[in-house]
C-alpha cells in the first residue's frame, strides 16, 4: 500500500531529527560572565546528609537559588505543619513537591531578601548516621531571619527532614514541619516555620 | 453587629433547610417527562423494567419497538432503601497512634435520588513528639437525580479540630478550627431555545469559619451566591459558538484578633469561545476575561505578602481593611488534524493577569504567561515517530505599594524531543528517545532577579524482548546539565555534568512458583567545573553500580516466600591533574559498599487470616582510600505479624480487618521511638 520512497523518505527526515537532536543544536545557552574573585559560595559536596543540609543554609544566605535546587530531590515532597497549612491553604491544596519548591524558591530569591541569621540546625543535635540509602533525621531545629523592604521576619521551626542517595549524591527528599519555635534565649511565642514563607511566597 | 449577622444566617439556614424539605418531597409527576439530567442513571427503573420485560418475551420486545409498551413509573417506591454502616477502627504507627469512628448512612430513592450523611471522629496522638490531633466532622449531601426537573445539590458541612504541639521549650502551639458550610445549587442543562442551547447553574450558600492560632482568633461570616450561564450555538454540524458568563458574590463579617468588620467580595467571567470537529480536524479558541474583587480585615503585610509587624505596638494598628482586585484574561487555541498515519497537534495560549492590593506592601503584581506546544506522529509499517517542541515564556513583575518597582522577571523555556520506536523481530521493541531543554531565568530591570541558564539533554535507548511471563530489557542512557549561573557574583559553580547509565535486567519464570529478577544498573558520572582552574572548585567522577536480585516462591496459593539481595558499591574520585599523554587523572578518596539481605514469608492458614514475618540484614562500609581510615555500620530489622480480613453475612454484613505487627530494628539512625513498636491497624464495620 505505502510506497517504499515513502517510507525511505520519512526515515530520512526522522534520521536528520535524530542527529539535529543528538549533537544538541536545538538550544544555546547565553555566555557568562567570568567569575569575579572571592564571590564563590562555598558549596559542600553531596557526598553526606549533612553537607547537603548545609548546602541549603549556603543558598540562604547567597540567595542563591543554584545552590537550593541542586540539593533538593527530585522526588521532594514538603509537608506543611498545621499553623502554615491552616494559614495558606491555596498554597497547600495540591501536594508541595520539587517543582513547587524550585518556584519558591526562585521568587523568595527574587524578592532580594538578606537572608541573616541562618543556622539550619541547632546546637546539639546529634545528627544521625545515614542508615544505607536514607538517612532521616528527627526534630532538627532551623532557624532564618529574613529581612526584606525594611521589615524583619523570623522563622523558627522544628522539621523531620528525610535524605536519600540517588545514583551518587545524597539530596533533601522530604520535609515536614513540626510547628514554630520561640526564641530559646528569650522564650515567647513561637515563631512560624518554613511553611509560612513557603505559604507567602506560593 | 454580631445580633443582625446571626439574624441573617439564621435566616440563611431556615431558607437551606425549607429547599432541602422541599427537594425530598415526591417530585410531580410532570417530572417524569423531562430530559435526564447529567447525573442521572444511564437506565431510569421505567427503563430498567422495560428492558426487562422485552428480554423476557419477543412479542413485548416489539411492542416496546414501538413504542407502545409501557409501565407505570410511580410504582417505584420513594424510599428505596436506608442503610447504615458504623465502623471504628484503631491504628498504630511509627508515628502516631489513631483512634477513628465514623457513621455513614445512605438514603436511596427514586429515580437515583440519594441522601447522604458521613459523621466522623478521630484521635491522633504521635509517638516521637508531643502532638495530639483531636477531628470531629460531619457531611451531609443530597442529590436530587432523576426525582425533580432540574438538578439539586444540596449539602451542609462540619469541621473542627484542635491540634495541640508541644515546642521543645515546652510551651503548647494550640491550633483550633471550627468550619461549618452550607449551600444548594441548582443546574438544569441542555434547555432549548429556539437554536440555542443553554446549561444553567445557581446556587446559594453560608460559611460560618473560625479558628485560634497562637492566641489570635479569627472569624469568617458571610452568604454568597453565584450564578452560570452556558449558551452555545451549532451553526453546521461540528461547529459550535458557545458563550459562558460566570458571576459570583459573597457578604458578610470577619474578625481577626479582636476587631470586627465586613467584609464583600464581587467576581464575574465572560468567556466566548468556537468549538470544531470534523472528524480529520479538531479543536477549538476561547477567549475569557475575569475580574475579583474583595474587601476584608487583614493582617499588614510586607512587600513580600508576609505578615508585617515590625515597630507597630499598637495590637489594632497591626490589622488594616484590605482591599485586593484581581483581573484576568485568557485566550487559547488548540488544534488537532489527522491525516492517515500522520497527526498534528498545536496548543497555543496566553494569560495576562493583575492583582492589585490597596494596603499590602506588595502593592500591585502583574503576571503574563504565553505557551506554545506542537507534536508530530508519523507511523510507517514498521516504525512510528514523535516529534514536540514547547516554548513556554513566563514573566513576573510588581509595583510595590512604596512607590518603587520591583522590576521583571523572566522566565522563558523550550524543549524539543524525538521518540522512535521500532519492532526488531517478534517480541523484541526498541525506543529511543531524544530531549533537549533550555531554562532561562533572565532579570529585566530587576536587581536581584535570578541570572541563570540550565541546559539539559538525554538520549536513552531500550531494548526490551518477552517470552511468555519472562522477559529481558536493556537500557541505555545519557545525560547532561549545563548549570549556569550569567552574572559574575555566580559564575563559579557553573558546571557541566555528564551521566552515563547502562542497566541490563531479566525476570525468568523457572517453574509456575519460581520467578527470579535481577537488576544491574551502573551509573557513571562527570562533574566539571567551567571555571576549576581558577577556584577551588575540583572536576570529580563518581561510579555506582548496583545489582538486586529477587527471588520468589509460591509453592502453594497459601504460602509466599520471597528472598532479595542487594549489592551496592560506590566510588568518588577527584581530578587531581593531567597525564603525560593528556586526559585527566583522578584520586579515589571514597567508596562505600551497602550489602543487604531480605527475606519475607507470607503464609494463609485459614482463608482470609495471613501470617507474616519478614527481616533485612545490611551492611555499610566506607572507605577512605588515601586516609587508609574505614567504617562498617550494620542495621536490621524484624517483623513478625497476623493480618485478617473476614465478613460475615450479606444483606447485613460485619467486616473486620485487623493487622497487628511486631517491629525490631537497630542500626544508624534508629531512634528509641523506631527500635521497638507495634504497628496496628484494626476496623470492625456493620452495615445494615
Amino acid at each position: 500500500m505505502r510506497t517504499p520512497g515513502i517510507r525511505h523518505a520519512a526515515l530520512a527526515v526522522a534520521g536528520m531529527v535524530l542527529v539535529l537532536a543528538g549533537s544538541g543544536c536545538f538550544f544555546s545557552p547565553r555566555v557568562p560572565e567570568p567569575p569575579q574573585s572571592g564571590t564563590a559560595v562555598d558549596y559542600l559536596d553531596q557526598t553526606l546528609p549533612e553537607n547537603v543540609w548545609a548546602n541549603l543554609g549556603k543558598s540562604l544566605q547567597n540567595n542563591d537559588s543554584g545552590g537550593w535546587e541542586r540539593n533538593v530531590g527530585e522526588e521532594f515532597t514538603y509537608i506543611p505543619d498545621t499553623e502554615a497549612e491552616t494559614e495558606y491553604p491555596d498554597a497547600f491544596a495540591t501536594p508541595w513537591e520539587r517543582e513547587q519548591e524550585v518556584e519558591f524558591i526562585r521568587k523568595f530569591y527574587s524578592f532580594g531578601p538578606t537572608n541573616s541569621e541562618v543556622k539550619m540546625k541547632h546546637d546539639g543535635f546529634d545528627v544521625p548516621e545515614p542508615s544505607g540509602t536514607t538517612a532521616y533525621w528527627e526534630k532538627v531545629i532551623y532557624d532564618l531571619t529574613v529581612e526584606s523592604g525594611g521589615s524583619l521576619t523570623r522563622y523558627r521551626g522544628q522539621a523531620n527532614i528525610l535524605f536519600a542517595l540517588d545514583g551518587t549524591e545524597w539530596y533533601v527528599t522530604s520535609w515536614e514541619d513540626i510547628g514554630g519555635e520561640p526564641d530559646p534565649d528569650d522564650p515567647g511565642p513561637a515563631f512560624a516555620t518554613f511553611g509560612s514563607l513557603r505559604g507567602t511566597t506560593h | 453587629m454580631n445580633g443582625a449577622r446571626s439574624m441573617s444566617r439564621d435566616a440563611l439556614t431556615a431558607g437551606i433547610l425549607l429547599c432541602l424539605l422541599l427537594a425530598l418531597l415526591p417530585a410531580p409527576a410532570a417530572a417524569q417527562d423531562e430530559e435526564p439530567t447529567r447525573d442521572e442513571p444511564a437506565l431510569s427503573h421505567e427503563d430498567s423494567l422495560l428492558a426487562a420485560l422485552a428480554e423476557k418475551d419477543p412479542r413485548l420486545a416489539a411492542l416496546k419497538d414501538k413504542g407502545e409498551l409501557q409501565v407505570d413509573g410511580a410504582a417505584e417506591p420513594l424510599f428505596k432503601s436506608l442503610k447504615t454502616s458504623p465502623k471504628g477502627g484503631v491504628k498504630a504507627t511509627v508515628q502516631k497512634y489513631s483512634y477513628y469512628g465514623e457513621l455513614e448512612s445512605i438514603l436511596s430513592m427514586r429515580g437515583g435520588s440519594q441522601v447522604q450523611n458521613r459523621a466522623a471522629y478521630s484521635w491522633d496522638d504521635y509517638r516521637s513528639y508531643d502532638k495530639v490531633v483531636e477531628s470531629r466532622s460531619n457531611r451531609f449531601n443530597y442529590l436530587s437525580g432523576g426525582l425533580m426537573p432540574f438538578y439539586l445539590d444540596v449539602n451542609a458541612n462540619w469541621d473542627w479540630s484542635e491540634d495541640s504541639t508541644v515546642n521543645s521549650q515546652g510551651v503548647t502551639n494550640l491550633i483550633k478550627r471550627d468550619n461549618r458550610n452550607a449551600g444548594l445549587k441548582f443546574s438544569k442543562n441542555e434547555l432549548r431555545t429556539g437554536a440555542l442551547l443553554h446549561d444553567l447553574t445557581a446556587g446559594i450558600g453560608m460559611v460560618d469559619e473560625s479558628s485560634e492560632n497562637r492566641g489570635a482568633a479569627s472569624e469568617r461570616d458571610e452568604a454568597n451566591a453565584r450564578f452560570h450561564l452556558q449558551t452555545g450555538w451549532e451553526l453546521d454540524p461540528g461547529l459550535v459558538l458557545a458563550g459562558r458568563f460566570h458571576g459570583e458574590g459573597a457578604q458578610g463579617d470577619r474578625l481577626l484578633r479582636h476587631r470586627v468588620d465586613t467584609a464583600k467580595s464581587l467576581g464575574d467571567s465572560l468567556g466566548a469561545g468556537a468549538y470544531y470537529d470534523r472528524g480529520w480536524l479538531v479543536g477549538r479558541a476561547v477567549l475569557t476575561q475575569s475580574t475579583f474583587e474583595s474587601e476584608f480585615l487583614d493582617w499588614r503585610r510586607n512587600d513580600r505578602g508576609a505578615p508585617d509587624t515590625t515597630g507597630i505596638t499598637v495590637p489594632d494598628d497591626q490589622i488594616v481593611r484590605e482591599r485586593k482586585v484581581a483581573k484576568k484574561q485568557a485566550i487559547v487555541l488548540e488544534n488537532e488534524v489527522r491525516f492517515g498515519r500522520v497527526g498534528l497537534e498545536l496548543n497555543v495560549a496566553r494569560t495576562v493577569d493583575e492583582t492589585a492590593y490597596a494596603k499590602s506592601g506588595q502593592g500591585t503584581q502583574e503576571k503574563f504567561e504565553e505557551k506554545v506546544n506542537f507534536q508530530a506522529t508519523f507511523a510507517t509499517s514498521r516504525d512510528s515517530f514523535v516529534a514536540a517542541y514547547e516554548y513556554k515564556w513566563v514573566w513576573d513583575d510588581q509595583y510595590l505599594q512604596a512607590g518603587t518597582r520591583r522590576g521583571r522577571q523572566n522566565k522563558r523555556r523550550l524543549d524539543a524531543g524525538v521518540k522512535w520506536y521500532r519492532p526488531f523481530f517478534q517480541s523484541t521493541r526498541l525506543a529511543v528517545v531524544l530531549d533537549q531543554s533550555l531554562d532561562q531565568q533572565i532579570p529585566d530591570d530587576r536587581p536581584n532577579g535570578q541570572n541563570k541558564d540550565i541546559l539539559r539533554t538525554a538520549a536513552s535507548a531500550g531494548l526490551r524482548r518477552a517470552w511468555g511471563d519472562s522477559d529481558v530489557e536493556l537500557s541505555v542512557r545519557w545525560n547532561q546539565s549545563q548549570d549556569l549561573a550569567i552574572g559574575s557574583d555566580k559564575s563559579i559553580e557553573n558546571n557541566t555534568r555528564d551521566r552515563y547509565e547502562i542497566s541490563p535486567e531479566f525476570t525468568w519464570q523457572m517453574r509456575d512458583w519460581v520467578r527470579l529478577s535481577q537488576e544491574y544498573t551502573l551509573y557513571i558520572e562527570y562533574r566539571d567545573y567551567d571555571y576549576s582552574d581558577d577556584s577551588s572548585r575540583q572536576d570529580s567522577y563518581d561510579k555506582r553500580g548496583n545489582l538486586t536480585s529477587f527471588l520468589t516462591f509460591d509453592p502453594t496459593s497459601r504460602l509466599r516466600v520471597s528472598l532479595k539481595h542487594q549489592y551496592n558499591r560506590f566510588f568518588k574520585a577527584k581530578r587531581t591533574g593531567e597525564a603525560a599523554g593528556g586526559g585527566s587523572v583522578y584520586t579515589t578518596n571514597s567508596s562505600q559498599t551497602i550489602s543487604q539481605i531480605d527475606f519475607s514469608l507470607s503464609f494463609e492458614p485459614v482463608d482470609g487470616v495471613f501470617l507474616e514475618t519478614s527481616t533485612f540484614r545490611g551492611r555499610d562500609h566506607k572507605l577512605n582510600p588515601q586516609s587508609g581510615s574505614e567504617s562498617s555500620t550494620y542495621k536490621g530489622k524484624v517483623i513478625t505479624g497476623l493480618r485478617a480480613k473476614r465478613k460475615w453475612g450479606s444483606t447485613n454484613p460485619v467486616e473486620i480487618q485487623a493487622s497487628v505487627e511486631k517491629v525490631n530494628a537497630f542500626g544508624p539512625g534508629i531512634r528509641p521511638a523506631s527500635a521497638d513498636y507495634w504497628t496496628i491497624d484494626s476496623w470492625v464495620k456493620w452495615s445494615f
